[in-house]
């Protein structure tokens, strides 16, 4: 397993942000996270990825304990905020480097997978340009490639689709599946039904910090008797 | 480590000498008064201290007085914007949370953040020490390793006030996060100013307060106060003391003995509270707006005004401002300062007795009322267009643009007109001035509150950088500085249209003459003129910039 959840609690004062909830992701699988807004989602991915404390459990990544091992457990992973951060004064190409040079790649690896992900994301006219005069679909590319640059294991993503044109969208659809082809997980946290059920091996749904389904769409389907994801949605949060 | 520090000074690079005209002209700016600055505040020191120390039995004493005294202001500076800036470079920031997610080591990263805070808080009294060790090191004809050396120790200095500023944000960081950062920046300002207060006013009492009419034993009294130290066990204290003894020849083992104990002190203090922080909370990033609180809601409609779009405006300005502590949060600091200013008029009032003292403190009490009125409206009015963001979009569409400039004309006039008031005509009532002065003051802080007012909020409208959500750095941009030379000029033009009047007022005065009123009814007029002949000129750029821009 390249991520274990088990048992994760956090509380915000007297309010239970996520509720004892545990999870796997295996080896080359994409676990896609849904929920309504306010349901606990970006305070799990912000716990695996060691940006916040939590009250109760224990989160692995590659057997590493985030809280004890955290710069060994980071140092596979990508990680993709729902809001992304730029240097506004350093150029795309700029950026992609310090993130690369901060996992320590070679200046060759670096240069091909710079040349690589700029080809992938249409950004090369883009590269030398700073990132202050970047559209917010173009900030999302570099920061989506900058989570690819140094080839993770795992790959955290809070809502990739923001903001990209549905070319690039599907680009990055079929890059994180190719991804995950070649033994990478992924762990997608989405309000886009849509593109869970598209690309997501398995799923977990989050509401008022539990989880109330975890599982293969297709099964989830046959038991509750709907034909898409966005009726099976409603049907499992409206009784939360 | 390494790596973050080489591209954080790109940035900083690239913000400095970003090759297009606007930077240039802003580069340019910035240096030319950095200069004029240095060399005024040397200049100043200079004249001060050689004037001094002609006067042998008290000059040195004064001299030492004077400097100890500035250092222990620096230092109280010093950590409080060390407070203050650590909010924004460790709680406050995206980056923080970002640079987290990586493996960087939790050392590096407080390291480079600890350095970066150290800057944010020290520049600005930097850039007023340096000048004042030199001007000393002028009068006394010291040598050149004494301003190494100096320069040197005012660095440790930094180093520990603004240590134990992070200290004292890390170690009550539990009950920084239990509160609004708008309630911790009024209590951190509140408690520090008490405590400077308490320091000012309890503990050097005798400072420029001589009696004129003191007879030998007061003097003697008086002269021999003047070389105790000031605070000799704080920081300040120490380095002042150290300086002092450099100038002397006299060796500062003890001194400097004592300021190790600090740097040992205050660093593994400093490394420990932000690891038991980091232990408990992880990141830092949003760390301060956990809780989230119900609030009643202050947009309903006013019986007064109905449904009238610019009172509408003016009310949404004041709920944003009064929400948003990293903006008032400043204005208490200016306030406090300023506070200081007026407390320091009251307390030393012995020599400003004489009519002299007198028309000359009433003239700079008017043009540094103006002069902070200017300021102030550069760092707190001008960015407000710009902050409209991209609500300025919906603005646009939904309220007519006039109005709109209108509103943040209103309600910015009557804030700056009162702080004004406040200033000019408090000061002048505790100096017992005579009612002329106080009325023309009046007069002129109400004129001057105009023209300052339109001058920002126009140029605001002309330069507005409305992707910018920092009002610090729209301030600093380039159509800030034009606001700034434009308000500066304006002040300038109109203080110096009202010198002679002044001056020949106080001839007069003096000479138990009659004072023909016209001279100020003139130079008021003028002024009065400069500012619609700038209002006419301003106002429909604006507005016609304000109709073109585009989110």
């Amino acid at each position: 397993m390249i991520l274990i959840v088990d048992g994760l609690t956090k509380k915000y004062g007297d309010v239970i942000a996520v509720n004892n909830i545990s999870f796997n992701i295996e080896q080359g699988k994409i676990f896609g996270f849904i929920g309504p807004n306010g349901a606990g989602k970006t305070t799990t991915i912000k716990s695996i990825a060691g940006l916040i404390s939590f009250d109760e459990g224990n989160i692995t990544v590659n057997d590493c304990n985030i809280i004890k091992e955290s710069e060994k457990a980071k140092s596979v992973m990508g990680y993709i905020p729902d809001t992304p951060f730029l240097y506004d004064k350093l150029t795309g190409k700029e950026f992609l480097y310090f993130i690369a040079r901060i996992f320590k790649m070679t200046k060759n690896h670096i240069e091909k997978n710079i040349d690589k992900y700029a080809s992938l994301f249409e950004f090369e006219d883009y590269m030398d340009l700073k990132t202050e005069d970047y559209s917010h679909g173009m900030k999302q590319r570099i920061i989506i490639a900058s989570a690819f640059i140094h080839d993770p294991k795992l790959i955290l993503i809070d809502e990739p689709m923001v903001g990209l044109d549905p070319k690039i969208a599907k680009i990055v659809k079929d890059t994180l599946r190719k991804y995950a082809n070649n033994g990478g997980s992924v762990f997608l946290s989405t309000h886009t039904l849509s593109l869970a059920e598209e690309i997501c091996d398995e799923i977990g749904i989050m509401n008022k910090g539990n989880i109330v389904y975890k599982g293969n769409i297709d099964n989830l389907k046959d038991k509750l008797k709907k034909d898409n994801l966005e009726e099976l949605f409603l049907e499992i949060t409206k009784n939360e | 480590m390494n790596n973050l520090l080489f591209f954080k000074s790109k940035i900083i690079g690239r913000y400095l000498f970003n090759l297009n005209f606007r930077s240039i002209i802003r580069l340019i700016t910035y240096l030319g008064v950095i200069f004029l600055f240095l060399f005024s505040t040397y200049f100043v020191f200079s004249k001060i201290f050689e004037f001094l120390l002609k006067y042998e039995e008290i000059g040195y004493g004064l001299i030492y007085r004077i400097f100890s005294m500035m250092f222990s202001m620096f230092f109280i500076l010093l950590v409080m914007s060390s407070i203050i800036s650590s909010i924004s470079t460790f709680f406050r920031t995206k980056e923080l949370e970002f640079l987290f997610a990586t493996p960087l080591k939790t050392s590096s990263l407080f390291f480079v953040k600890i350095l970066e805070n150290g800057i944010y808080a020290s520049w600005a009294t930097a850039i007023i020490s340096f000048p004042l060790m030199i001007a000393l090191g002028h009068t006394f004809n010291a040598g050149i390793m004494f301003y190494v050396l100096s320069i040197i120790d005012f660095l440790i200095l930094i180093i520990i006030s603004t240590s134990i500023g992070l200290i004292i944000v890390f170690l009550f960081s539990e009950y920084f996060l239990q509160h609004s950062i708008g309630g911790v920046i009024v209590i951190l300002v509140l408690i520090l100013a008490s405590i400077a207060l308490m320091i000012f006013f309890g503990k050097s009492p005798q400072l420029f307060n001589m009696p004129q009419t003191a007879n030998l034993t007061d003097i003697n009294n008086y002269v021999s106060s003047l070389e105790v130290e000031q605070f000799r066990f704080l920081p300040s204290g120490l380095t002042a003391q150290i300086i002092f003894n450099r100038i002397n020849g006299i060796n500062s083992v003890n001194q400097y003995m004592t300021i190790l104990i600090y740097v040992f002190i205050t660093f593994p203090l400093i490394i420990l509270s932000m690891f038991m922080y980091r232990n408990k909370y992880l990141a830092f990033g949003k760390s301060f707006i956990k809780k989230t609180v119900k609030i009643k809601n202050k947009m309903t409609s006013n019986r007064f005004f109905k449904n009238r779009i610019i009172p509408l405006l003016i009310q949404k300005d004041i709920i944003l401002f009064l929400r948003n502590p990293s903006q008032w949060g400043q204005s208490l600091i200016f306030l406090t300062l300023l506070a200081f200013y007026i407390f320091s008029l009251i307390r030393s009032p012995m020599y400003f007795k004489t009519p002299f003292f007198t028309y000359i403190i009433a003239f700079a009490n008017m043009g540094f009322s103006a002069y902070i009125s200017a300021t102030l409206s550069v760092r707190f009015i001008f960015p407000l267009i710009s902050l409209e963001g991209h609500s300025y979009d919906i603005i646009k569409i939904n309220v007519g643009i006039r109005d709109f400039f209108i509103s943040k004309l209103i309600f910015n006039f009557i804030v700056i007109l009162l702080l004004g008031e406040m200033l000019v005509t408090g000061t002048n009532l505790f100096l017992n001035l005579d009612s002329t002065i106080i009325f023309i003051s009046t007069i002129v802080i109400f004129i001057l509150s105009i023209g300052i007012t339109i001058i920002n909020i126009g140029i605001g409208s002309i330069f507005p950088e409305f992707h910018e959500s920092n009002p610090s750095k729209i301030a600093s941009g380039f159509g800030g500085i034009v606001a700034a030379i434009l308000s500066l000029t304006y002040v300038g033009i109109s203080l110096g249209l009202l010198a002679t009047p002044i001056k020949v007022y106080f001839e007069y005065q003096f000479n138990g003459l009659e004072f023909n009123y016209i001279y100020f009814v003139l130079a008021i007029l003028i002024i009065l003129i400069l500012t619609i002949i700038v209002s006419v000129i301003i106002f429909p750029i604006a507005l016609n910039k304000l109709k073109k821009h585009q989110v």
